[in-house]
């Protein structure tokens, strides 16, 4: 009686496991496959894209470190990226610990606006921002960077105020009792408690800009395109494997770099 | 009293007020956010000169926005159901998996999330065009003999959205079920619920909050994508933000790109203040 119980709790359980990765195969694989498919495609020795690749070169990869358009869009990418991330920290992380430790009123309003930049539409965003940015005198770099900070910024506050969630006031209080003024206090107890929060918000940051493509087709110039706007441009005329390898080369970037955030946070553990 | 023992702190001659760390943001947001997005929604009232209401009057009575108005809802709503089904299914699956499958798991929905969303659905355009390996597979299976349509449709685009998007309806999905009461479960169960009616009584309820979070987020997203329907839809699937490109880009109507700036943009506003007290739950709670 009781091993015919077990079994059939067993069964049951085994049909369930069956049909969640029946489920779950499918997912996972849309999921998966086109972040995956780009890189053997990228390898290819023909000049367009079809399944199976055909044949292994690397020659797309070798045109495009050939091309001097190629290779100054990434490095604006980069310089934008690192620029804008910089700034969405600086301005970021005092929002979100001022959001997480101290008593305020209109903080719900206060974080509403600071998400906003995140769900209006790029679209939107993007036009209003090429007409302001040329009355400001913001153009290309100094542009984009601004754009940039703008998307960047909530996912530093969200992070850090996650973090700063950690922090236990009586520690302020201690230093503060201490003598350590508000300034010395945030550099001494509060930035390194929530540091690791700080560095996801800014890896989250980096990659939105690395990513973001709708606002900086409004803001760059052909004198100054980022790669993804380059990407777009060729996309909509004509496509050829070196698409396919511009795409391997940020994903493998944006990934090495997930990996090392996760990586610095199991060390720190 | 604690003050008097303090000793005297190296502080500004000035009290700080508690807000100060928001004051930088808030300004650099009203420069460089506030006032491009207020300039091109006024610009429905300005362009051209005393323009008035008359370009909202001729956006909303124009049937080729009704059409791409259509568009974008239909999307919007298909892949908001796509994502909160798989959504939840997924999180609760991680809930149920040991800590070591849950990691893979997480890892596998995070992935997406490095590459670009421009990468992406250039990647579903070389997998489901005639030559991609979808049709591969269906003709070397001997399902079809000829390749199968499947790029510039309704379909694309909703696989296409809902990949980009799943991953902001499993975090807030997981996060409620991590944060529910397993014990619960076991009262339900020991006070005669069956499975089945232990999930929909008990857990389904304490973890809708994720559910509604993520599926506002989800929409309130889809509203506004511009990349993936011009590259996976057809003529069909273009939603208003390829109609607010187009004003501005081809047709230089900064007043007919103005008022449709303002009424998706009002609509995001409205779907996420309906939605925000899930949303904050979640996120900052």
């Amino acid at each position: 009686m009781k091993t015919s119980s077990t079994s059939q709790i067993r069964k049951a359980s085994g049909y369930r496991s069956l049909v969640t990765s029946l489920l779950m195969t499918p997912i996972l694989i849309i999921l998966l496959a086109p972040s995956l498919i780009i890189i053997p495609m990228s390898f290819t020795k023909v000049p367009f894209l079809s399944w199976p690749p055909k044949g292994f070169s690397a020659k797309w990869y070798a045109r495009l470190f050939d091309s001097p358009e190629w290779l100054a869009s990434l490095w604006h990418s980069v310089e934008v990226a690192l620029l804008s991330t910089i700034i969405a920290v600086l301005l970021g992380v005092p929002a979100g610990v001022s959001l997480a430790l101290k008593q305020w009123p209109g903080k719900q309003f206060v974080l509403a606006l600071i998400i906003t930049p995140l769900v209006v539409p790029t679209i939107v965003v993007g036009i209003g921002m090429y007409k302001i940015y040329a009355w400001l005198g913001l153009f290309d770099r100094s542009g984009l960077v601004a754009a940039h900070v703008m998307i960047g910024v909530p996912l530093v506050v969200v992070t850090t105020m996650s973090a700063a969630r950690q922090v236990n006031p009586v520690l302020l209080r201690a230093a503060r009792s201490l003598g350590a003024g508000p300034v010395s206090t945030f550099f001494r107890v509060t930035l390194p408690i929530i540091s690791s929060g700080v560095l996801s918000g800014a890896v989250f940051a980096f990659v939105s800009s690395w990513d973001e493509v709708v606002i900086a087709k409004f803001l760059s110039s052909p004198t100054y395109e980022t790669a993804p706007v380059r990407m777009w441009a060729q996309i909509t005329e004509r496509v050829d494997p070196t698409v396919a390898a511009v795409s391997s080369i940020l994903f493998a970037a944006a990934l090495l770099l997930m990996i090392s955030l996760m990586v610095v946070e199991r060390v720190r553990r | 009293m604690t003050t008097a023992v303090r000793p005297a702190a190296r502080s500004w001659p000035v009290p700080l007020p508690d807000s100060i760390g928001i004051w930088p943001l808030l300004a650099a947001l009203l420069v460089f956010f506030m006032l491009p997005a207020a300039s091109i929604i006024s610009n429905s009232v300005t362009e051209p000169e005393n323009a008035g209401l008359s370009n909202f009057r001729a956006v909303l009575t124009d049937p080729t926005f009704a059409i791409f108005a259509i568009n974008t809802v239909r999307t919007a709503v298909l892949v908001s159901i796509v994502c909160a089904a798989l959504g939840y299914f997924y999180a609760y699956v991680m809930y149920r998996s040991s800590p070591g499958v849950r990691a893979i798991l997480v890892f596998c929905a995070l992935l997406p999330l490095c590459t670009s969303l421009l990468v992406r659905s250039f990647a579903w355009t070389v997998i489901l065009r005639d030559t991609g390996i979808v049709n591969w597979i269906l003709i070397n299976t001997g399902v079809v003999s000829q390749p199968v349509g499947l790029l510039r449709t309704s379909f694309a685009v909703t696989v296409g959205m809902a990949q980009i998007l799943l991953p902001f309806s499993i975090f807030p999905a997981y996060v409620s079920m991590a944060r529910f009461d397993g014990t619960l479960l076991r009262a339900s169960r020991s006070l005669g619920a069956g499975p089945v009616r232990s999930f929909l009584e008990v857990f389904f309820p304490a973890t809708r909050v994720g559910l509604v979070a993520g599926t506002v987020l989800v929409f309130v997203l889809s509203l506004g994508y511009f990349i993936t329907p011009v590259l996976l839809g057809g003529p069909g699937d273009q939603p208003i933000a390829v109609l607010i490109d187009a004003q501005v880009t081809s047709l230089l109507d900064w007043g007919a790109a103005g008022a449709m700036s303002a009424i998706v943009t009002f609509f995001v506003l409205l779907f996420l203040a309906i939605g925000w007290r899930a949303v904050s739950r979640i996120f900052f709670a």
